[in-house]
């Protein structure tokens, strides 16, 4: 069974740093963030994903206080921040632009927030240097802005948000703007952070691989609505929505009736003809028994055979089997996605370790998955 | 000048090839400065008719500098860029600030008009003012003159301003604030220092286009108040003396002074930065 998450079950898996219930934010009736239940525990690393203009922006704006909600209440550590301005919460942020103050050097940049809190000179020097060892740049500390690496300049925002030793840390897509090799670096340098630090982390990213790796647990919006609150394996291995599975990784997506359910089976006739065999799952608190449903099949669940299985005595007992043609490969350097065409015209997306796995094959294929590897999804609408 | 260094480069023949260029260039660089050369070489001729050359002397410039009507409409003139400026330089700054970070009803509106005084007619705005300062039985004054001069110094800062605000990032005091800075130190302490350059850049533009100004300042001066380009255009229509060479070309060494201290002042600042990359 799938476990489904409201702020009162996260409760018993720690406390709450943030809790935002029943939050809506419309902009001059224009919707952005529509009736978002989400608790965000102590400690963790979570991440809220989805496509730009999904409302994820906006969702951490308003925990930073930058805007306020149109209904619904925001608790940061069980206080209401109604009416609470940015410069009175204890959160700090890291802009996806930076946003460093290019007439400070990386130092005084550091120190801002010290300075605005009145600290002692020997505590904002210290705390300061501190700061700067802890995302290695000691060495510029004297520089300006400018006159350092996208890479830098993000260090420098981090250590000014982190050296004010905020409750929680919320970073809008902190990676965005640097390359891929870069971005893997930070990555890591991220997750040290986390672990060396014991700060709730909140990020906000449309990258669903960065937001897979990193996170503890995380959010996919669409719509201005939360569609899945879960553990990364919980929202790749069983997302809840056919939104869901399609915008985290790659799957095949098969609309088909229900015909006939089992407690511990469902068998689906699809559209286009074949009768497919899945696991049953709850959506929510509902068990689906009948109906159209959408059936999720992730291609690395796909096992394929160059002969015939039946043939060769396999026990296919439970699973699906289906013959077809292989129509292309694509090489993506870890692994191959193989476009395989159904003998009912269906095309479907498998993924192979290797390319001499699908190297030199003329004849059938045939394609192999267990029930408990597919899901079937209540289709939208 | 410019024919000795395209000659004297190494690698740009293509330069050196069309010499027609670089005369033209001289051509257009004599009608533009040789009037003022030429004023600048008589201020220095001792002869009261500019015609002919009979020798070296700075008597003209003792002249005016010993001319109490000239200080008084020196000083008039002073009065009024400063208190205009400054004036211009406060409101300016904040109504950049505020159409470029504030979303209100005919934003829009107000944000086209603002620069509409510095392509109306100078006529039309004197006449303008001088009509409305009538019709409200205003006496003219000095004061009279700031405002009028205000209207334009405002879009002159007000231009720099925001054309340099919209080149920062939008979430810097955001940002400030995040660090718990209230809006008014946010303000103060980051969006401030960021806007400074564009500040003076604008100040300075409006100040000399202040001093320059004689169609308004004559329609809004109340008795007694003479500002220098009114003072110069009366002694013209009576007679041409060679003190107002003199004049004309220390207000010209003075509005350069101007410009190369902007510029040394802007220099300082970023050597300051590349000095820290060491």
């Amino acid at each position: 069974m799938v476990p489904s998450f409201s702020p009162s079950d996260t409760e018993l898996n720690g406390p709450l740093d943030i809790e935002l219930r029943k939050v809506s934010k419309s902009f001059n009736g224009e919707v952005a963030v529509v009736g978002v239940d989400l608790g965000i525990r102590r400690g963790e690393f979570f991440s809220i994903l989805g496509p730009s203009g999904c409302g994820k922006t906006t969702l951490l704006r308003l925990i930073a206080g930058f805007e306020t909600p149109t209904s619904g209440e925001l608790l940061i550590r069980k206080v209401s921040m109604l009416g609470v301005p940015p410069y009175r919460r204890p959160v700090n942020t890291v802009f996806q632009s930076y946003a460093l103050f290019s007439h400070l050097t990386v130092e005084d940049n550091i120190a801002f927030g010290l300075k605005i809190k009145k600290l002692g000179r020997s505590e904002i020097q210290d705390r300061t240097m501190d700061a700067l060892r802890l995302v290695k740049l000691e060495a510029l500390a004297k520089r300006f802005p400018e006159q350092l690496s996208g890479g830098q300049q993000q260090r420098v925002a981090l250590a000014r948000a982190l050296v004010n030793r905020p409750m929680v840390l919320l970073l809008d897509e902190p990676l965005g703007a640097l390359d891929l090799k870069l971005r893997k670096e930070m990555q890591l340098e991220l997750k040290r952070l986390h672990q060396q630090l014991d700060i709730t982390f909140v990020m906000v990213t449309h990258d669903q691989e960065e937001a897979l790796t990193m996170s503890d647990r995380m959010a996919v919006m669409n719509g201005g609505k939360v569609e899945q609150i879960g553990t990364p394996s919980q929202i790749y291995d069983r997302p809840q929505s056919q939104f869901v599975a399609e915008f985290i990784g790659d799957t095949n997506i098969i609309v088909g009736k229900i015909e006939g359910s089992h407690p511990s089976m469902l068998w689906v006739k699809c559209d286009e003809g074949e009768l497919f065999q899945v696991q049953p799952i709850s959506t929510g608190s509902k068990l689906l028994t009948s109906g159209r449903v959408a059936i999720n099949l992730r291609p690395e669940k796909v096992e394929l055979l160059r002969s015939d299985p039946r043939s060769n005595g396999m026990n296919l007992e439970g699973k699906n089997c289906f013959e077809g043609a292989l129509v292309s490969t694509l090489y993506l350097g870890t692994h191959v996605n193989c476009v395989i065409r159904l003998r009912s015209g269906r095309t479907l997306l498998v993924r192979q370790p290797s390319p001499e796995a699908v190297s030199k094959i003329a004849g059938p294929v045939y394609v192999v998955w267990s029930p408990q590897d597919c899901l079937a999804l209540p289709v939208p609408g | 000048m410019v024919i000795s260094k395209a000659n004297l480069s190494p690698r740009s023949n293509i330069i050196t090839k069309p010499l027609w260029q670089a005369w033209w260039t001289l051509l257009m660089f004599g009608f533009m400065y040789l009037p003022i050369a030429v004023l600048a070489f008589y201020s220095f001729n001792e002869s009261a008719l500019s015609a002919q050359w009979t020798g070296f002397s700075f008597k003209w410039y003792y002249r005016f500098f010993h001319d109490e009507r000239i200080l008084e409409s020196l000083s008039d003139s002073l009065k009024v860029a400063l208190g205009s400026v400054t004036i211009a330089a406060l409101f300016g700054t904040l109504m950049a600030v505020g159409l470029a970070r504030y979303r209100f009803w005919g934003r829009d509106v107000y944000q086209n008009t603002v620069y509409l005084p510095l392509i109306i007619p100078d006529i039309s705005i004197a006449v303008a003012t001088l009509v409305f300062l009538a019709a409200i039985t205003l006496p003219l004054s000095l004061a009279t003159i700031i405002a009028s001069h205000v209207v334009f110094c405002l879009a002159y800062v007000s231009l720099a301003v925001s054309t340099r605000i919209n080149s920062l990032d939008s979430h810097l005091e955001e940002a400030a604030q995040d660090l718990g800075a209230t809006p008014f130190e946010s303000f103060r302490l980051v969006l401030l220092p960021q806007l400074y350059p564009a500040i003076i850049s604008g100040c300075l533009l409006a100040f000399v286009c202040s001093m320059d100004d004689f169609l308004i300042a004559s329609f809004t001066a109340g008795g007694g108040i003479n500002t220098l380009p009114m003072e110069i255009y009366s002694r013209i229509r009576t007679n041409l003396t060679p003190d107002l060479n003199a004049l004309s070309v220390v207000l010209i060494a003075a509005s350069g002074l101007v410009v190369l201290l902007a510029e040394f002042i802007r220099r300082q600042s970023e050597a300051k930065r590349s000095r820290s990359l060491v």
